[in-house]
């Protein structure tokens, strides 16, 4: 028969910590997803010329996009005016920041990777082909042959 | 024309080269509207080659076949440096 206990339960029953690691692994694992999904803010504003003959990227983990565009309405256009203007990861630069970017983002994979490393122009449509020639030819300069032109896919007209 | 020995035959491949410039005024809506054009008009001679060699599409090619259209019609396009007409300074 059951035992009868003079005390009386007072005290609450304690916090359930079989779930916690549950918890922590779920926490861990969604960092770990958001991580990977998230890219560098823009600052300038683009629109990608459309275009019919497009190829979806493949390794999009060793593409590294040059951005080309007018600074964006409000602080960005206060600071950096309203020419069409480079954006290299996180800042606005200028063409001659070129060579150090390409090895920059070389160095930043790892070394079996190095080689597969390609170059994307992601430019307004709007942009001048002087400033997207001068940027071609810094990264020939930099050794960086093959380069992709961000487009939507689309009829034109 | 330089003339290529396939394992059953030779077939011909264009030397010809296009040469393509642009000016630093010219907006890149344009650059890549014709960089589009320029795809699409050699795809099309790739699948045309392709379908009288081979009866199918380039799509639908296996990777030698694929690589011998590639030889024969290789994608030779020249970009000169723009002139400077049409640039603001």
């Amino acid at each position: 028969m059951a035992r009868f206990t003079g005390k009386k339960a007072k005290e609450t029953p304690g916090l359930n910590m079989g779930s916690m690691s549950d918890i922590i692994f779920m926490l861990l694992f969604f960092f770990m997803t958001i991580t990977t999904m998230r890219e560098s803010s823009l600052y300038v504003s683009i629109k990608v010329p459309k275009a019919t003959e497009t190829i979806k990227l493949q390794k999009k983990s060793l593409v590294s996009y040059i951005n080309v565009g007018t600074p964006m309405v409000g602080e960005m256009q206060k600071k950096y005016g309203t020419e069409s203007r480079i954006q290299l990861n996180d800042q606005i630069s200028e063409v001659s920041d070129i060579p150090m970017f390409v090895e920059s983002e070389i160095s930043a994979r790892v070394e079996a990777d190095r080689p597969f490393v390609t170059f994307s122009i992601k430019a307004d449509k709007d942009t001048k082909m002087g400033l997207i020639s001068d940027i071609k030819q810094e990264l020939r300069n930099s050794g960086a042959f093959k380069i992709f032109y961000n487009a939507a896919k689309g009829e034109r007209k | 024309m330089e003339v290529i020995k396939w394992t059953k035959g030779q077939s011909c491949v264009s030397k010809g080269v296009i040469s393509l410039q642009n000016d630093r005024g010219t907006s890149y809506d344009m650059y890549i509207a014709v960089q589009n054009e320029l795809t699409a008009a050699i795809d099309e001679m790739r699948n045309e080659l392709s379908q009288a060699k081979f009866g199918r599409k380039y799509a639908d090619l296996t990777e030698p076949q694929a690589e011998a259209i590639d030889q024969a019609i290789p994608i030779a396009i020249s970009e000169a440096d723009p002139t400077k007409i049409g640039e603001k300074k």
